[in-house]
């Protein structure tokens, strides 16, 4: 999965949304709304985020991409009813998943402590079970990965078509 | 099924060890040690880590010499330092610190602190301020190295990207006493935590109290460093070198870490050919017909992490490692960015039966899932039997400048 294209199949169709998001944008969380100029940053967030390309949409998605300030570049992918089922991450810091998993954030720190428990350190995290998919990988100064909800998925739409 | 019963029976052994075990066994007290033979040269040992600290497989540890900058006697040994090629500067754990060094705080503005937070790819992270000491290994000394005392007490107000995830604030989170990175970088972050306030790296104290922290700016002399790049000579690198494994596991494996690369008659290249990395620090890995074009070699990882759709995963729990019925011979290709291959060959057993072996602390088939279609991660395995250098980046050497692996 790269942050330099597109998925453009002829089904998906791209289209630029006028809106601009605000620097004080904050991320939106897996399951909920996805970020708008209204939404302020949460406390936990910290650090400001850029808009660097308006919130886009396509026929199936909506996509909602941000630079945080430490140039971690988040996307948000929400279903036409505005709903986040994909998050995507690339960037010299790990967002703040607590944020960005939302109510799926306890599921991930379950399975992460798990993950210590038999027996892995140090390890990129694959994740795949309550209901939540994490893929995080990378070293200090360089992570990537992404985080979606199988059931939140929009019917017809292919999910690695999505984040590839 | 036979093979069923074997793993139902390891894991219902394994998982209460895991949960509930302290480490007394393997292997004692710690050996004496051995005067290096050569001034760039420090001991590095797999074992089972420091005493009460579960099961630690696969860590690299050695000891690292902190002084008050400037002083030759107040000095502290910490052992079990982790030795990881996949994070850049030492951090120290507050409660294994009895020495002076506390005391030298990097301060943001006069009498705020820094802070700095370590984020680390399997949710954890490292946070506490930043002090200034020397460093030395062996015959080396690295003079006012920026360190962080991890989980201070005084600074334990969390914030920013160490708000979240799991916070190692002990020896027993750890695994270790502290964490020396080593990689491929001079600096934990670079020129963005010189510029940008919101860097997620550093932060300062709101008050002299520290009852809040804020994100702040560090320059390059404030950030933590590799200290190998701040030695005087031998600075342009390391090598790791460590024995074969001749076994399925054994209680521990040692072996030396060789500061300086081709400066010396140890750190010569030999046959050892060069890698390059892409400025991100990756190199690609060719495996059963894919391309893995964001891959790394770690010390910091525990075992080999990539994905293969024909060796079977171990039964839950442990459904991220392999479990194959009997041993799996593979070859991969690792590539640099200058386009120099190097073929690698590999082995997969059993990881549930590997960690049956308990208190072993070194496996060097153990494997796991990596859930990413770009990635092979080359844990500490891949290190046993290997002489591998690590060039740092804009260090010159006989071989080029780094950054670049090269085995």
């Amino acid at each position: 999965m790269g942050f330099s294209s597109y998925s453009c199949t002829a089904r998906v169709l791209l289209i630029a949304l006028t809106m601009l998001a605000s620097v004080n944008e904050g991320f939106a969380a897996l399951g909920q709304a996805p970020s708008t100029p209204a939404v302020s940053a949460p406390a936990a967030i910290g650090a400001r985020l850029q808009a660097i390309k308006p919130t886009e949409r396509t026929s199936a998605y909506t996509l909602h991409e941000f630079q945080r300030e430490n140039g971690t570049i988040v996307r948000e992918y929400a279903t036409p009813a505005g709903v986040v089922f994909a998050v995507a991450w690339r960037g010299p810091l790990l967002p703040d998943l607590s944020v960005l998993l939302g109510d799926y954030f306890s599921a991930f720190v379950k399975e992460t402590e798990r993950l210590r428990l038999v027996g892995r350190r140090g390890s990129p995290i694959n994740m795949e079970q309550d209901g939540l998919v994490v893929r995080s990988s990378g070293r200090m100064r360089n992570f990537y990965g992404y985080a979606y909800s199988p059931k939140l998925i929009p019917a017809g739409l292919d999910i690695k078509d999505v984040l590839k | 099924m036979y093979l069923n019963r074997v793993i139902r029976r390891v894991v219902l052994t394994l998982v209460p060890a895991m949960l509930f075990t302290a480490c007394g066994g393997g292997g004692g007290s710690t050996p004496t040690p051995s005067q290096p033979i050569a001034p760039n040269v420090v001991k590095l040992s797999v074992d089972a880590g420091p005493e009460g600290t579960g099961y630690n497989v696969n860590r690299l540890y050695t000891d690292v010499t902190v002084c008050d900058p400037g002083s030759p006697t107040q000095c502290q040994t910490i052992n079990h330092v982790l030795v990881d090629t996949g994070s850049t500067g030492l951090r120290l754990l507050s409660s294994a610190i009895t020495s002076v060094i506390k005391r030298n705080r990097i301060e943001n503005t006069p009498g705020l602190a820094l802070l700095n937070c370590a984020q680390f790819v399997d949710n954890t992270f490292v946070w506490g301020p930043v002090v200034t000491a020397d460093v030395v290994m062996g015959g080396k000394t690295a003079p006012s190295v920026p360190v962080q005392i991890i989980a201070d007490p005084a600074f334990e107000h969390l914030a920013g990207a160490c708000s979240s995830g799991r916070e190692m604030d002990s020896a027993a989170a750890l695994g270790a006493n502290g964490i020396i990175g080593l990689g491929l970088f001079k600096d934990d972050c670079g020129p963005g935590c010189a510029t940008v306030t919101g860097n997620g790296f550093y932060y300062t104290c709101a008050d002299v109290s520290c009852r809040a922290a804020a994100p702040a700016r560090a320059s390059i002399a404030q950030q933590l460093k590799n200290p190998v790049a701040l030695f005087a000579s031998d600075n342009n690198g390391v090598l790791i070198d460590l024995l074969a494994v001749n076994s399925s596991s054994v209680a521990r494996l040692s072996g030396s870490l060789i500061f300086g690369v081709a400066t010396q008659s140890n750190n010569q290249l030999n046959s050892a050919a060069v890698l390059t990395t892409d400025s991100a620090g990756y190199v690609t890995t060719l495996l059963s017909g894919q391309t893995l074009n964001t891959s790394f070699i770690d010390t910091g990882s525990n075992a080999l992490y990539f994905d293969s759709a024909s060796i079977p995963r171990c039964a839950a729990p442990a459904i991220e490692f392999y479990c194959p019925p009997s041993l799996v011979n593979l070859a991969a290709t690792i590539v640099g960015a200058n386009g120099t291959s190097v073929p690698v060959s590999f082995s997969v057993e059993n990881a549930l039966t590997l960690f049956a072996s308990f208190p072993n602390a070194v496996l060097p088939t153990l494997a796991g899932t990596i859930g990413d279609a770009k990635t092979f991660d080359w844990g500490l395995p891949f290190f046993y039997g290997r002489r591998v250098f690590i060039g740092i980046e804009g260090q010159p050497s006989a071989i080029g400048t780094g950054p670049y692996y090269a085995f």
